[in-house]
């Protein structure tokens, strides 16, 4: 045994340890969060480009120069080409532009930095979120005010499913400035018909009819949660919600 | 109520300065298994409270001649275990009926009987951990020190030595009277424990209640 | 207190005939003694042989530690799994390890639980041996999880995936009982070591020592009321760790049991893995045990009556297994299901058999010997019977998981499967951590239970205390004084 100085000191320090164990798992839990590390992240390009002048104060749509994203599931970076199919008349001289000019002439792209980036076993679909008339600011946040672009949402998963379980509250509703067109010109009031699938009387009035998806024979806790089928087999996807079985995303 | 009155230090006189030795404890060997048990019966029965036994392993009866009260620990671990139980079924329901749910080969999202495995688990986890946290509460351990543990008899109480102590805060000690009560119960080597005065004023606390019966 | 005379424990039955109980501790020891046994044994200096001994297991030891690492740097492609056959020696081992784990427990619980005094001086090791047994299987799920840096995925805790561990899984079940089961018999084992540590702590000389065995006595001091408090707590820790024990095996059975292959989808699989658990977990025990005793001259407290019960115990759950197999069998033939009993078929002809009838010989066979006493208490036997038993075991496991894996329902995907030299290093490093991890535990920690080893000495308890049936039917004779 110790004396009684010892002993305090042995407990203070059990206490003490114990404190700082805690915090700082806390601090790593909280703190190595996608929304901490990841947002905000802002590099460097080779180009001053300035998605505020472009988007917000020239109107350029999205789609002018990520073209093909309506088709593809990947945002298409552009080529230097579109670059220069203004810029061989606008700005021909400025001293800013000599990088893309001499990609231009010697044929070599332009190294731009990546900032949005997900993991190789996520299969995310751009042409599916437009096709369903899902805003770019939905994840890119606000591009036209941005001068350097910054990754703006966490793209972590759970964000991801948050919004597949959400959208309602999450989905900024498609802009004409993104230029996602749906053959007709949005009406004024478009945004209260953005989501009718799912507010339509199809999706309550099956979300009160449908039984749960296991039978409560095994003891299955009764579930509101509506069961689309597909040739009798229930499909993960809620018409106007976002799947959330694993294989949507990790195929 | 005797047994249960507030611990007082009348009966001791104020130091005169710190390093004055002050009786800490009354000590007592037993040799024998019989007349520790029957030593810990008079003692208790003589009305003292601040006493104790220190034995090398535990002695059959022996808690309940010193009049200790049974313990509450079952009733510690139950609700360790009642909590386990509640948090596993709250954990599955939680997780898998309510928050995410993923259907997984037609599968219940929640259903008691694949629950079951986890239930025990957690309940067992957590009963087990309430009764080691809780024993270590009871007994106010870890505490790596001990008014008594410069004595010799103490030492050897954890090798092959029966030691009964009966500490001077108890308001019945005097030393006289305790010394012969514990002589006349057959203990050997009957002597005083002396401490530092600075030390003897913070005197772990080693009585529990006692039984009122 | 039992310091001069002998005592025999000798009682008249009811039908008249005397017969006298085998001591548990023999050459009457005091209780100055125990202590002075078992602190010796901690304080002694290493010798030459044992450290010879602890070097040899921790480079065996380390150069699985180099495979394990080698597996994680370059992924499980270093083993030999394939397609049909995606659990090979990890899954085998780790259900091996899980299955050494149980004697332990069994020992230190169920046996309390039957009031079977003999387990007081065999429980601190068998203990030991549960938790690094667990320790050693825990090892191998995570490794074959192949990202071992996400392992603590497995655990159900909010995270930014908005994502929870799929509860209807019988591998998440396993995650929880197997983890529980280290740490409840962590629990148990430190709690029962806290008296003997603070009676080392007042023993030992070295002054490294006694402030180690210091800090982790707690403070113990003795104290009946502590006593009073730890005894109730041990009580419910044993009647945890009851049904805890015999559940982890079942849990276990159940990574099988819930599968669809034929040969694995049996509802016989949970008490015959328990049996078949208890039954190497006995062996292992013993192995260790005959040699312990040997090496640290423990045989008065680790008497022969000990390793006969030991035997009787492996003898009986041999037995159990055997019935198991038989009854897999017949079940095949009376369900008239052509899967099933194509698959036992296979087993017992086909290119496992090997593996099979060695499995059959080691387990079934080989404890025969022990209806015999004189064998039972012949101790190169019992030693060699331990070893078979182990090396069945292992093969118990790896016929349940290659022969139903390997020729599955679609005969185009058949296979075969071989270890690679990684796989069996990383088993061999097991082995090698086991034995480390005993070796330092038998220098350096109470081996023996001190405190309840004294408490069962004669004449340890008062003759007239509630336990007053115990000591009558005994007859307990008291030597009064010292």
């Amino acid at each position: 045994m110790f004396s009684q100085r010892v002993d305090r000191i042995l407990k203070a320090s059990i206490l003490g340890g114990g404190a700082v164990l805690t915090v700082g798992a806390l601090v790593l839990y909280f703190g190595m969060r996608n929304d901490v590390t990841d947002v905000g992240y802002r590099p460097q390009q080779p180009v001053p480009f300035s998605h505020k002048l472009h988007v917000g104060e020239l109107q350029i749509h999205c789609q002018y120069c990520h073209a093909g994203v309506e088709v593809s599931e990947h945002s298409p970076v552009p080529t230097t080409s579109t670059c220069m199919g203004c810029h061989i008349v606008i700005k021909a001289e400025s001293p800013k532009l000599q990088l893309v000019r001499d990609s231009w002439e010697k044929g070599i792209p332009i190294q731009w930095r990546r900032v949005h980036k997900l993991p190789d076993y996520v299969h995310f679909n751009h042409s599916r979120h437009i096709r369903a008339q899902i805003d770019c600011q939905s994840c890119h946040g606000n591009v036209e005010i941005q001068g350097v672009i910054a990754q703006n949402k966490p793209l972590s998963m759970g964000w991801c499913l948050e919004c597949h379980r959400h959208p309602e509250k999450n989905i900024v509703a498609a802009r004409p400035i993104s230029g996602i067109f749906t053959g007709e010109q949005l009406p004024e009031n478009y945004r209260e018909h953005l989501f009718e699938p799912i507010n339509s009387n199809l999706v309550q009035g099956v979300a009160l009819r449908v039984r749960p998806i296991s039978s409560p024979q095994f003891g299955a806790w009764e579930t509101d949660v509506p069961t689309p089928t597909v040739a009798g087999i229930p499909h993960p996807k809620l018409p106007g919600y976002g799947p959330e079985n694993c294989s949507a995303c990790h195929y | 109520m005797e047994r249960t009155r507030k611990v007082t230090k009348s009966n001791i006189p104020p130091a005169h300065d710190a390093m004055e030795q002050r009786p800490v404890a009354t000590v007592a060997e037993f040799r024998d298994v019989n007349a520790l048990v029957a030593a810990a019966r008079a003692v208790y029965e003589r009305g003292y409270t601040r006493f104790d036994c220190y034995t090398p392993y535990p002695v059959h009866g022996l808690d309940r001649a010193m009049g200790v009260r049974r313990t509450i620990l079952p009733y510690i671990s139950f609700l360790g275990g009642v909590t386990g139980l509640a948090s596993a079924l709250l954990l599955q329901w939680w997780t898998g009926g309510y928050d995410y749910r993923l259907n997984i080969g037609g599968k219940p999202f929640f259903a008691i009987q694949f629950s079951v495995p986890v239930d025990f688990e957690l309940t067992v986890l957590l009963c087990a951990f309430f009764t080691l946290f809780g024993l270590l509460g009871l007994c106010k351990l870890p505490t790596w020190w001990h008014p008594l543990q410069g004595d010799t008899s103490f030492r050897r109480a954890t090798d092959d030595t029966f030691v009964v102590a009966i500490f001077s805060d108890d308001p019945r000690y005097t030393i006289t009277d305790t010394e012969e009560l514990l002589r006349a119960m057959g203990g050997t080597n009957v002597h005083v424990h002396t401490a530092p005065a600075t030390q003897s004023a913070i005197l772990q606390p080693v009585t529990t209640p006692s039984d009122e019966q | 207190m039992s310091t001069t005379t002998a005592v025999q424990t000798a009682h008249l039955r009811s039908d008249g005939i005397r017969f006298e109980r085998e001591p548990l501790v023999l050459g009457n020891p005091t209780h100055h003694d125990i202590t002075t046994k078992i602190a010796s044994i901690a304080e002694g200096k290493p010798t030459p042989k044992y450290l010879l001994a602890l070097s040899f297991t921790a480079a065996i030891a380390a150069w699985g530690v180099g495979c394990i690492l080698y597996t994680i740097l370059i992924g499980i492609g270093v083993w030999g799994l394939n397609n049909p056959i995606g659990w090979g020696w990890d899954i085998t081992n780790f259900v091996f390890w899980i299955g050494i784990g149980h004697a332990g427990t069994l020992i230190s619980a169920i046996l309390f639980l039957f009031r079977q005094k003999w387990r007081t001086a065999i429980n601190r090791s068998a203990e030991a041996m549960t938790i690094f047994a667990v320790i050693c299987a825990g090892l191998f799920p995570l490794i074959h999880v192949g990202r071992i840096w996400f392992a603590y995925w497995l655990i159900p805790y909010p995270n930014q995936m908005q994502m929870w561990t799929n509860f209807r899984s019988p591998l998440e079940w396993d995650v929880f009982a197997v983890s529980t089961y280290l740490t409840v018999s962590l629990i148990f084992w430190f709690l029962g070591m806290v008296p003997d540590l603070a009676t080392l702590r007042d023993v030992v000389t070295n002054k490294v020592a006694k402030r180690l065995y210091g800090f982790f006595s707690l403070g113990w001091s003795g104290s009946m009321r502590h006593w009073h408090h730890y005894e109730m707590a041990y009580l419910i820790l044993a009647g945890l760790s009851t049904p805890l024990v015999l559940s982890v095996h079942s849990v276990v059975s159940l990574d099988f049991t819930a599968g669809i292959l034929p040969g694995w989808h049996t509802t016989i699989f949970p008490p015959y893995f328990v049996a078949g658990a208890i039954f190497s977990g006995f062996a292992m025990v013993m192995t260790l045990l005959v040699i312990t005793r040997e090496v640290l001259d423990l045989k008065e407290l680790i008497t022969m009556k000990h390793l006969e019960n030991m035997n009787k115990i492996i003898l009986a759950t041999g037995m159990m297994v055997g019935y198991a197999y038989a009854m897999e069998f017949f079940i095949a033939q009376y369900s008239g299901n052509p899967y099933e009993a194509f698959v036992f078929i296979n087993r017992a002809t086909g290119d496992y058999a090997w593996a099979y009838w060695t499995m059959v010989l080691c387990n079934v066979v080989s404890p025969q010997v022990f209806w015999s006493r004189r064998l039972r208490r012949n101790v190169p036997v019992m030693f060699i019977v331990s070893i078979l038993v182990n090396i069945g075991m292992w093969f118990e496991r790896f016929t349940i998981i290659a022969t139903s894996l390997h020729h599955d329902f679609l005969p185009a995907s058949w296979g075969y499967y071989t270890p690679t030299w990684v796989e069996v290093s990383i088993f061999a490093g097991t082995i090698g951590i086991f034995l480390t991890l005993f070796l330092l535990f038998a220098k350096y920690i109470p081996v023996i239970a001190i405190a309840e080893v004294k408490a069962i000495l004669p004449g340890a308890q008062p003759q007239h205390s509630h336990h007053g049936a115990d000591a009558q039917s005994h007859q307990v004779k008291h030597s009064t004084g010292a």
